[in-house]
């Protein structure tokens, strides 16, 4: 089924109205039902996308990204029948895998039964078990469109969380109260169909309950799409929760995605990044009760003549919140990394403390880093700070190192994994993604070892 | 010089000095030796006038006058002096130049004229030598990039300069080796007269092996649960907080 | 400190020192701005045609832009109506202009005695010793009207004038320079300023010349409804060094009135110009009424290799700041620095910062930037690193701190840092912070009172900064930070 046989890659806007209304009608009233009543309004989101389309350079936070091709290329919508999915093997199967082919749960090859506390649903399941929930959040559709569209004093990338809103009704994936679980979820997005130019939307709802504590690792492969997605995470009074998110396989991919989390009281969040070339990630935190606590960090890497860019924004709304950032980026050939770290602290946010850091390597003649730490201070009683430095790799060290008989290539990937080391990747699993890429970026041994 | 009366005081609700009385008479050196958390840097804050603590009842009387409602910068002119346990840093601003500022507030508070800035200098030099510190003490910002123990002999040397008339040295002796421990009790023992008073609160007896208190007290739960002299020392020494707690 | 106590020094805090009016004959061009006006400052200044078309040009530039008014700032103010405003004011006696000192209207003499600045010669001489010889431009609205030591300075070959004066006398050095480092297209105020600039300084010093002075300019805005619009152009010729130095003040008014000024340096192979300023325009009162809007475009260029420009600035005046010295490091190895003191009390905002752009090889730069906040005051520190690919090895560290005192204001951090080279060494740090109860508490104890303590940690916060102005503007500006904070703890 091809939505977009209209497409006119000139004409984005009559185009997309054309097959976004098309795709609209064919969801079933039911569902159609319960969007409009509890969550955006269908029109509302393509009035909004109509209005304000893929966003370009004009606008400041996406200065450091270049869209054309996304507004050029001809997007096919994937069908919604499950075809069979073949995993390949290359893709580590654990006990805790949740599948995502095409932005879309598919339970016949996840495996996530056997673990106690961790439920997964549609949208829809969750919010008929769970009504208090749902009246909770998405009671009131002006409050959900003031908390997902409106990007509180920036430019938020709306259009796209509408465009995604409209093509997924999105999997809730809940821990349950109390549960610790120990062994990481793992959280992965295929791309089936290698040959046609797929736009795939997944938008993945997370919710940690009171006292809960899960680990999730989130990985994409993915070939020739433009993976617009969305995640929501909302961590109630003192949960806990990890959360991984890698590009393993990006081959002719774009990202755009968009990541909202929201804390509760004494709430901990620990979010990884790993952004890799043609990557926009849009990450927003609000620290809204006492004593939560947020830390991210995050690797940026670039190569040939890509960009790749991330937005962060934390916030603090309550007393005692805590926020760290940390960010390594890494530009090769003719590439660019960015990085937009905001820190805001309201007025009240008493006693918080807030930190960003940022280190560029830069290693070629070519690439070129640019990163914008800003803060924003309402409340006097706060700690703040934030620090960025570039460089290249320290020529004294890497003749030491080749001096000692080592290659050239293996010393600067030893000295660009000391490098991204500081960020504290090293516990996970993922680290061989990392390394993976970086051995990629140096052309060293065998990618796929 | 100093008397307290029956003192309650207490931080957010919960009571940290009880019915206190204490005295400390001129010329002598008293000891407050007490286990962690048993109230003794409140004491020393109360009595020097910082904000946050409520005063339940009671009455601080120095020099025969109630000093509660004075502000900080008050009792300081009148001369109660605070050797802080944790010295605050203030980057930007010289050690000396910070000092001077302050003794000059304090004459013009007591209707003097300002120091003359050679005469300052001088005895800023002279004193520095007793205490054994580097001249580069006076031109870096105070206590800024200062080790504990420089912050601490810091302490000893703005004491030495403003001479009060009540020190009250709160943990002076913590973080310090054994030769800035001697340097410092040099510099108590030869500034205590029979015109000034000391109030020590320690944690350990070694600064009072050198510094000999005329009188020791033994401090728990916000009140005084021992008194004695020099011998109330070894006696703690010996046995420990636990055999009087 | 209870909030009674506050409350009175807040309101005793409004005495701006420079608040009085001068009563002198003056002369106004009519409201508002059109061709007809910009001819008849041209016409005023006897200035070439060439002058006159490049400000007719400007002016269409800007009517283009009228509309659109920048608002990418962190600022909040009424639109300024651009026909309500004077673009020329001037003391009568400009008529036929004053030969020698003597001639100068004594009223205008006496208004810069009350701000502390003699113009005379002979007052110099008598009071301060020769080494703090510090010659003055002074402009007064929109006239120079007295330039010091202009002979001592000639006698070495340094060229310190008024800037219409340099356009008749020195037309080739002006022509050649005007408007190469701000085009006057650069932004909405430059084109603005270029279209009705006035007047301003000017300034040479030539090849291997050390100026054996401080060159001042003093800017007094006096008349009402009336919009400053100076010029200052200073060239450093090969190897030379100068120190120039710019205040100004203006009286309190209730209406907000107009600055939009552009500066612009030019050293060659080895030259160092060193720029301060201290700021203090009317800031308007303690409600935010009145006060200068002050749009001022300044930017360096080292043009040569090993050529260094600095600016250093204290801004605590004006209700709306906007200002963003630069430097172009276009020389090999040379360097920029920037230094700024900026205090925004009551509902004083500001939005500056700098701009460094790296051009040459081994070119580095340094800014340091200290923002105090107090009152409802909002400060925003705007800085761009902008490291080109051609600049091998250059070096960037950028500081910026901001203290907030009270909880009704705000602090605002923006840096842009983009480096293409990879042969370079970037680094920004920033902090946020409050005056600690610890510390204060700490001064107290030693006797020191609130207020005092509380200046006494602004000046330690701000002495990186200060210690980079000549020693007159260093304790002037110490003063002015304590007289501008008054109140503001609580």
């Amino acid at each position: 089924m091809n939505l977009l046989r209209f497409w006119k890659p000139r004409d984005i806007r009559s185009l997309y109205k054309v097959f976004l209304q098309d795709y609209i009608s064919k969801i079933s009233t039911e569902k159609k039902h319960l969007r409009e009543k509890y969550w955006l309004n269908s029109e509302a989101l393509l009035s909004h996308f109509n209005k304000e389309n893929i966003p370009d350079n004009k606008i400041e936070e996406w200065k450091n990204f270049k869209t054309g091709f996304l507004k050029k290329t001809n997007w096919k919508i994937p069908e919604l029948k499950n075809k069979k999915v073949q995993v390949d093997k290359k893709i580590k199967v654990t006990e805790n895998s949740l599948f995502f082919v095409h932005g879309r749960y598919n339970s016949k090859i996840s495996k996530a039964g056997n673990t106690k506390g961790l439920n997964v649903f549609s949208t829809y399941e969750y919010f008929k078990l769970n009504p208090s929930y749902k009246e909770k959040v998405y009671s009131n559709p002006e409050k959900y469109m003031e908390d997902r569209l409106s990007g509180i004093g920036d430019k938020k990338t709306t259009a796209l969380i509408a465009l995604n809103s409209l093509l997924n009704h999105g999997t809730v994936i809940e821990i349950e109260k109390e549960a610790k679980i120990s062994n990481p979820i793992n959280i992965i997005n295929l791309s089936i169909d290698e040959t046609s130019q797929l736009l795939i939307s997944p938008y993945i709802i997370i919710i940690c309950k009171q006292n809960s504590e899960a680990i999730f690792t989130e990985k994409t492969y993915t070939k020739n799409c433009w993976i617009n997605g969305l995640s929501e995470i909302y961590l109630e009074k003192n949960a806990k929760l990890t959360y991984s998110k890698f590009q393993a396989s990006i081959d002719n991919s774009i990202q755009t995605s968009s990541l909202n989390c929201s804390l509760k009281n004494k709430s901990n969040l620990d979010l990884k990044i790993f952004n890799r070339e043609n990557c926009k990630e849009d990450i927003r935190v609000f620290l809204n009760d006492e004593k939560a606590s947020a830390k991210i960090s995050g690797i940026i890497t670039s190569k040939e003549r890509k960009e790749s860019d991330v937005y962060c924004k934390v916030v603090h709304n309550g007393k005692q919140t805590f926020s760290d950032q940390s960010w390594r980026l890494l530009s090769s050939d003719s590439s660019k990394t960015s990085v937009n770290g905001k820190i805001r602290v309201n007025r009240l946010a008493k006693f918080s403390a807030a930190s960003f850091s940022s280190k560029s390597l830069i290693l070629s003649d070519k690439a070129s880093s640019f990163s914008k730490p800003e803060l924003e201070i309402l409340e006097d009683d706060v700690k703040c700070k934030h620090g960025a430095s570039f460089g290249e790799i320290d020529k004294n060290l890497l003749f030491y190192m080749q001096s000692r008989g080592i290659k050239k290539q293996d010393a600067i990937f030893t000295l660009v994994n000391a490098f991204l080391s500081e960020i504290g990747f090293k516990k996970f699993d993922i680290e061989e993604i990392v390394l993976k890429s970086i051995k990629e970026f140096f052309n060293i041994g065998n990618a796929n070892e | 010089m100093l008397k307290i009366t029956n003192l309650s005081v207490s931080v957010d609700k919960k009571k940290i000095i009880n019915n206190l009385s204490l005295e400390v008479p001129t010329g002598k050196k008293v000891a407050i030796m007490g286990p962690n958390g048993s109230g003794k840097s409140t004491l020393s804050n109360v009595i020097a006038g910082k904000g946050g603590y409520e005063i339940n009842e009671g009455e601080i009387l120095y020099n025969n006058n109630d000093i509660l409602k004075l502000e900080p910068e008050e009792r300081a002119a009148s001369g109660i002096y605070l050797a802080f346990q944790y010295p605050v840093e203030i980057p930007g601003i010289a050690n000396s130049s910070f000092l001077r500022t302050a003794i000059n507030s304090i004459r013009k508070y007591n209707g003097k004229k300002e120091l003359d800035t050679r005469a300052f200098l001088e005895e800023c030099k002279e004193i520095c030598e007793k205490l054994n510190i580097d001249k580069s003490f006076l031109s870096r910002d105070l206590n800024f990039g200062f080790s504990g123990g420089e912050k601490k002999k810091n302490e000893i040397f703005h004491m030495l300069m403003i001479k009060p008339t009540l020190c009250i040295l709160d943990e002076i002796d913590s973080g310090l080796d054994i030769d800035a421990l001697k340097v410092i009790s040099e510099g108590i023992t030869h500034y205590s007269n029979k015109d000034n008073s000391m109030l020590i609160i320690t944690h350990y007896q070694r600064l009072l092996d050198y510094v000999k208190p005329d009188q020791v007290h033994i401090f728990n739960e916000g009140k005084i649960i021992e008194s004695g002299n020099y011998e109330l020392v070894k006696i703690l020494e010996a046995k420990g907080y636990k055999e009087f707690v | 400190m209870t909030s009674k106590e506050t409350i009175k020094l807040v309101e005793k805090a409004n005495d701006y020192k420079y608040g009085f009016t001068t009563n002198i004959e003056q002369e106004f061009a009519p409201k508002g701005l059109n061709e007809d006006i910009i001819r008849f400052i041209s016409r005023k200044k006897k200035e070439p045609k060439w002058l006159l078309d490049w400000r007719l040009k400007s002016f269409e530039d800007w009517k283009r832009k009228a509309d659109n008014h920048p608002t990418w700032a962190n600022l909040k103010y009424e639109n300024i109506d651009f026909q309500d405003i004077h673009y020329f004011a001037a003391p009568k006696s400009e008529n036929d202009k004053p030969k020698s000192l003597d001639e100068v209207d004594p009223e205008l003499l006496r208004a810069y005695n009350k701000l502390g600045i003699p113009l005379k010669e002979q007052e110099f001489l008598a009071g301060i010793s020769n080494s703090h010889k510090v010659a003055v431009d002074a402009v007064f609205d929109s006239v120079s009207v007295a330039t010091t030591f202009k002979s001592e300075l000639s006698k070495k070959g340094i060229i310190f004038c008024s800037f219409s004066e340099a356009v008749s006398d020195h037309p080739e050095i002006v022509r050649k320079y005007l408007g190469t480092v701000v085009p006057s297209g650069d932004n909405y105020f430059s084109n603005l300023n270029s279209a009705v600039f006035s007047d301003g300084s000017f300034v040479y010093i030539p090849p291997n010349v050390t100026c054996p002075m401080e060159l001042s300019t003093y800017f007094r805005i006096n008349a009402a409804n009336t919009g400053q619009f100076e010029r200052t152009l200073i060239i450093a010729d090969k190897n030379s060094y100068v120190s120039y130095l710019e205040g100004c003040t203006a009286p309190m008014r209730d209406e907000n009135q107009l600055h939009a000024a552009v500066v612009e340096l030019v050293a060659l192979e080895g030259a160092e110009i060193k720029y301060s300023t201290v700021q203090n325009w009317y800031p308007g009162d303690k409600n935010g009424k009145g006060g200068i809007y002050n749009f001022v475009t300044k930017r360096g260029i080292c043009l040569g290799a090993n050529s260094k420009i600095s600016w250093t600035q204290v801004e605590t005046g004006s209700s709306v700041t906007w200002k963003y010295p630069s430097v172009i490091l276009k020389g090999d190895n040379s360097k920029g620095e920037f230094y700024s003191v900026a205090l925004s009390n009551n509902y004083q905002q500001a939005d500056t910062g700098t701009k460094m752009m790296h051009i040459g090889k081994n070119t580095s730069s340094r800014v340091v930037s200290k923002g105090i906040s107090a009152g409802k005051g909002q400060q925003t520190y705007r800085g761009l690193i902008n490291i080109l690919p051609s600049a091998y090895n250059s070096k960037n560290f950028t500081q910026c701190d901001s203290l907030l005192i009270g909880n009704n204001c705000g602090a605002h951090t923006v840096p842009y840092i983009n480096v293409k080279n990879r042969q370079s060494d970037v680094a920004h740090e920033a902090t946020t912070s409050k005056i600690s109860d610890d510390q204060l508490y700490y001064c107290r104890q030693r006797g020191i009172s609130e207020e005092d303590a509380t200046a006494l940690i602004v000046n330690g916060f701000c002495r990186e900064v200060l210690k980079n102005l000549p020693m007159e503007f260093a304790v002037e500006a110490k003063n002015l930070l304590e007289l501008s904070l008054e109140g503001a703890v609580g």
